[in-house]
């Protein structure tokens, strides 16, 4: 089969490889109608994760049909459609027990490998490097699924692939960074990065009550989208001297009520901490710059809340722990539960309250993943989310 | 010499290499006969009682003995005990590990263990070929969902005890099982088989064991990538 595959920073091809095939009783191997690139894929992409593998096959947004199921897949049958959660989770563990499913605790076959950094590990991912897994991805033509009785839910057939293909990342993930933010009615809710998962938080902010999203970001076209939505109104960085004191203009001098950080580790900064912050980490003083993160918790009102989708690997510096601990914030995070919001969220696809497909901005086919990747790390042609055909 | 380590036996003996490889008793007695032989070398002139007696003098003196290090004539012993829990009840977890013959399911370091009855069983290592370690045990103490421990027969080519711990965690239908496990070559000899099994009786090795057994309790299957597709790199 044809695969997108890693070889190294900005180095993906797609190459020829051997078709998955059933490595344990509740494997189940999909055909893979479309898959996407992930914002988070780029930090793969520019070599930010360590424990990648020349030859791993990226890919963890991807939805398509069963045509292998293994004997102990019950409720999964040969044809059936569906969306695959980009975390793998066993659903019988202590945590996938409570929903959380994003931190299961039989998934990741290289578990010690994460404990020797992180002091526990999480899930497996697909496509998203050995220490969380080491699984092939999705941006491939067929994909090995395992736990196939707890992760994929099937889809119905009149709504097309490009509707129903982020139910499997990037709306759950917005979705539950907005969950995060207990939203109460005049809530207002500020979202750094208007990537994919900032879109699908500030419109799922939207869908629990806010009164308002102000979106952030320096990009005019991913500002623009989001203003599409009634109620979400963008702050072009670049336009205001700093964007603490716009929000706080904003805000009736309150700050918002909840933080979004939809950047995450690779942010990009300005003035002076933003050189500083990009000198350590060449410098490999810090694996991640946390400059939204940092406006996100000086911006907050007192007793806020600030919720992070936005992916971070490593250490960062200059933490504002002052800040947080005198607005007394609370700080939620981490990877999404996906397998929890996956039904709930197709109904609301079904009932049209959203149309997930909006963030399309680019359809190639799988052969042009090389191309598709260098394009959406650079923003070129205002690229804000690929989907490739196998 | 008594000791819990995660290092293999190897290189244990070469840590050992600078240091004393003989116990206080040794030393004494080869001090001992050192100091007669030396006597009846020098009441008889012999040059041959002399190199004898005053090699034994050294070796009982500094403690090392250079032929007990290239024949590893030394005690080894490997204890190792970890925690994991469970998320089942421990009636669940104790009856998997009262059929004994599940255990290589999990425990990389053993090919099978066969029950002959309620009590006794016949237990093979896993070591490269053409290697072979097997022995008997029996269980000496078995209180139904609390512990279990076994040891090996008398006599047995290695000397092996083990023990699992099964407490209910409150509030929970979970189980933190506790696994102690020794292994210990008979008279401190170490041959060749014993070291292939002790160097693979690791701490991580029994901790990735734990892992495996609470993922094939919980998820009825271990995780696994091994036989997936990867690209080829061509450089």
């Amino acid at each position: 089969m044809r695969a997108v595959c890693w070889n190294g920073k900005r180095d993906v091809r797609v190459e020829s490889v051997d078709d998955p095939r059933l490595l344990n009783p509740r494997d189940a191997i999909i055909e893979t109608e479309l898959t996407a690139i992930c914002g988070s894929d780029l930090h793969l992409y520019n070599g930010n994760i360590p424990t990648m593998q020349a030859g791993d096959i990226l890919g963890h947004e991807f939805i398509g049909r069963v045509v292998e199921v293994g004997p102990e897949v019950d409720g999964l049958a040969l044809g059936d459609r569906v969306a695959v959660p980009f975390p793998i989770a066993c659903g019988r563990c202590f945590y996938c027990g409570r929903g959380a499913y994003s931190f299961c605790d039989n998934s990741n076959p290289n578990a010690w490998m994460a404990e020797k950094v992180y002091g526990y590990s999480p899930a497996g991912l697909f496509g998203y490097s050995h220490m969380l897994g080491g699984y092939a991805g999705g941006q491939a033509e067929y994909v090995r699924v395992p736990y196939a009785d707890v992760g994929p839910v099937k889809l119905p057939p009149e709504l097309s692939a490009e509707q129903l293909l982020f139910l499997t990342d990037v709306f759950p993930t917005g979705f539950q960074a907005a969950e995060n933010c207990r939203i109460q009615p005049g809530d207002v809710i500020a979202v750094w990065g208007c990537g994919p998962v900032g879109q699908f938080a500030a419109r799922s902010a939207i869908l629990l009550g806010a009164e308002r999203v102000i979106a952030i970001d320096a990009v005019p076209e991913r500002l623009a989208m989001a203003s599409l939505q009634a109620g979400v109104e963008a702050l072009n960085e670049n336009d205001v001297g700093d964007v603490t004191e716009a929000l706080r203009d904003l805000t009736g001098g309150r700050g918002p009520d909840a933080c979004i950080d939809a950047v995450g580790m690779e942010a990009h900064g300005h003035g002076l901490e933003g050189l500083l912050d990009t000198a350590k980490y060449k410098l490999m003083l810090q694996n991640d710059r946390p400059i939204a993160l940092r406006q996100a918790i000086n911006a907050c009102r007192k007793g806020g809340t600030v919720s992070i989708p936005g992916v971070y690997g490593g250490l960062i510096d200059k933490f504002p722990i002052g800040a947080a601990f005198g607005k007394g914030l609370t700080l939620k995070m981490g990877q999404t539960h996906v397998q929890k919001y996956l039904r709930p969220l197709l109904e609301r696809v079904e009932r049209g309250e959203i149309d997930p497909s909006f963030v399309i901005t680019h359809r190639l086919p799988l052969d042009d993943a090389p191309r598709a990747y260098a394009m959406f790390n650079d923003k070129e042609d205002g690229c804000i989310k690929v989907v490739l055909k196998p | 010499m008594h000791q819990s380590r995660s290092e293999t036996v190897s290189a244990q003996a070469e840590a050992d290499a600078t240091f004393a490889n003989l116990s206080a008793v040794e030393r004494w007695l080869s001090l001992a006969a050192g100091a007669a032989l030396l006597g009846v070398a020098i009441r008889r002139r012999s040059i041959p009682f002399f190199l004898g007696g005053g090699a034994l003098v050294l070796r009982g003196a500094s403690g090392f003995c250079p032929v007990c290090h290239v024949l590893r004539i030394r005690g080894a012993t490997v204890e190792i005990e970890k925690t994991i829990s469970v998320f089942r009840p421990p009636h669940e977890v104790y009856a998997i590990w009262r059929n004994l013959e599940n255990l290589p399911r999990f425990m990389s370091h053993l090919e099978s263990v066969t029950a002959a009855d309620d009590k006794r069983s016949h237990w093979v290592a896993r070591i490269p070929t053409p290697a072979r370690l097997e022995w008997d045990a029996v269980i000496t103490e078995d209180r139904e969902n609390e512990s279990l421990s076994w040891q090996s027969a008398p006599g047995s080519d290695i000397e092996h005890a083990g023990s699992v711990y099964f407490r209910a965690v409150p509030g929970r239908s979970a189980t933190e099982v506790r696994v102690a496990l020794s292994y210990k070559a008979p008279a401190g000899i170490v041959g060749a088989a014993v070291a292939k099994l002790l160097s693979t009786v690791t701490d991580h090795q029994i901790k990735e064991d734990l892992r495996c057994f609470k993922a094939i309790v919980e998820a009825g299957e271990r995780p696994t990538t091994a036989g997936q597709p990867a690209g080829v790199t061509i450089h």
